[in-house]
C-alpha cells in the first residue's frame, strides 16, 4: 500500500515513529493557510503551537536595534515555532508567510494529549526536539565564545553581523527549524 | 523525606502521576554531596554508556566554565532543576562543570536506565522527555534574551552566560 507523502514527511521529520504513528499525528494537525505577509508567530506573544511547512516559504525575523532582522528562510519540510510548543512561552522571533503557505499545526494541548495517548510517538517527537535544541545551544555557544575570547564586556563594539548570525543559528539552527 | 515525596513535592513533576512518579523514583541513585563536590567537568565525554543526568532533590548546584584556567561560576540552579542532559543527547563532550554549592542532594540517572525508560513507551517517559525537552528551551530562551541585549549593546548579560565576565577578559 502506498504512503501518503504526508505521513512520509512526519517520519523524516520525526525519525523512528511508524506510519501508524506518523497518521496519529497528522491526525492531531490542523492545516493552515497563510498568505504573503501574514504573521504564524509574532514576537514576544504566547506560542503555543508547532508548525510544519508543508507548502510556500516562510520568513524569521527579530527586531533589531536598527529596525528589522531576518534570519533565515523557512523552506517545505521544516518545523517553526517547537519551543512555544515545549514550554507555552512567548515566540522568540516573527515567523511570516514570504509565499503562499500550507502549514500543519499541533498545539501544546494536543502534544499533552499524545503524552497519554501515543507515548511512543511524543517520546520520539519530544526527543527529536530536544537534540535539535542541545545542537542549536551547543553550536551558538562555540560560535560566541570564539567570538568574544579575550575581549571585555565594556569594550566589545557592537558588530551586528556576527550576532545575527549567531542568533540565527540559535532560532534557526543548522539542522533547519526555528 | 524520601526521594518519592520530594519529587512528589517539586512543581517541575506536577503533572506526574503517583504511579509514574514511582517509576522516575526507581530509576534514580540519590546521592548525598559535601559542598564542592563535581558532578561533571567540562570537556569530558559524556561517560557513554556510563553517561549520566542529574534531578536536584535538594540543595543548590553551580554551573561553571574554564575561563584561562580558573572555574568561573555562571549561574546556580535549585530543587528540581536538571543538569546533564545535553551530553545525554548528543554524546558530545560536557558544555559545563557542575560543582555542589553546600551540601546537596541529587537523583542521578544513568544512559542505560533512561533508555530502558523512553523504551518502555509509557507516559511517564513522554513526560519526562518532555522535561527534558523544557529545560533545554529554558536554556535557550536565556541565551536568546542575552543575545538580544548584546544587540543594543549591552554584552554583560551575554559574558555572563557564557562564563566570560569582564574582569577576567581582555
Amino acid at each position: 500500500m502506498a504512503i501518503d507523502p504526508k505521513t512520509q514527511l512526519c517520519r523524516r521529520l520525526v525519525p523512528g515513529i511508524k506510519p501508524d504513528e506518523a497518521q496519529a499525528l497528522l491526525d492531531r494537525m490542523s492545516r493552515v493557510t497563510r498568505h504573503p505577509g501574514a504573521v504564524v508567530l509574532c514576537e514576544g506573544e504566547h506560542s503555543d503551537a508547532l508548525y510544519f511547512v508543508s507548502e510556500g516559504l516562510l520568513r524569521v525575523t527579530v527586531d533589531g536595534p536598527d529596525g528589522e532582522l531576518t534570519l533565515a528562510e523557512v523552506q517545505p519540510e521544516h518545523w517553526v515555532g517547537e519551543v512555544g510548543l515545549i514550554d507555552g512561552g512567548p515566540a522568540s522571533a516573527t515567523v511570516s508567510a514570504a509565499e503562499e503557505s500550507v502549514l500543519y499545526r499541533l498545539a501544546s494541548d494536543d502534544l499533552i494529549e499524545l503524552r497519554v495517548s501515543q507515548p511512543r510517538l511524543a517520546t520520539a517527537l519530544l526527543r527529536t526536539l530536544s537534540v535539535d535544541l542541545a545542537a542549536r545551544i551547543r553550536h551558538s555557544n562555540d560560535f560566541l565564545v570564539t567570538q568574544l575570547g579575550g575581549t571585555t564586556a565594556t569594550a566589545r563594539p557592537v558588530q551586528s553581523g556576527w550576532l545575527t548570525s549567531a542568533l540565527s543559528r540559535l532560532l534557526w539552527g543548522t539542522g533547519g527549524s526555528a | 523525606m524520601n526521594s518519592f515525596d520530594i519529587l512528589r513535592h517539586l512543581p517541575a513533576f506536577s503533572e506526574f502521576e503517583d504511579d509514574e512518579l514511582a517509576l522516575i523514583d526507581r530509576l534514580l541513585s540519590v546521592r548525598e554531596v559535601k559542598d564542592g563536590h563535581v558532578f561533571l567537568r567540562e570537556g569530558k565525554g559524556s561517560g557513554g554508556v556510563r553517561a549520566e543526568m542529574f534531578v536536584i532533590l535538594d540543595g543548590t548546584v553551580g554551573v561553571t566554565r574554564d575561563v584561562g584556567g580558573m572555574p568561573v561560576r555562571l549561574h546556580e540552579m535549585g530543587r528540581g532543576e536538571l543538569f546533564g542532559t545535553m551530553a545525554l543527547l548528543d554524546q558530545a563532550t560536557r558544555s559545563a562543570g557542575c560543582v555542589a554549592v553546600g551540601p546537596t542532594v541529587v537523583g542521578a540517572v544513568s544512559r542505560t536506565l533512561l533508555d530502558e525508560m523512553f523504551a518502555s513507551r509509557t507516559p511517564a517517559a513522554a513526560k519526562f522527555q518532555h522535561l527534558v525537552a523544557r529545560e533545554l528551551a529554558r536554556k535557550l530562551r536565556k541565551l536568546t534574551d542575552s543575545l538580544k541585549a548584546a544587540q543594543t549593546g549591552e554584552f554583560e548579560p551575554l559574558h555572563r552566560e557564557l562564563g566570560l565576565p569582564e574582569q577576567l577578559a581582555g
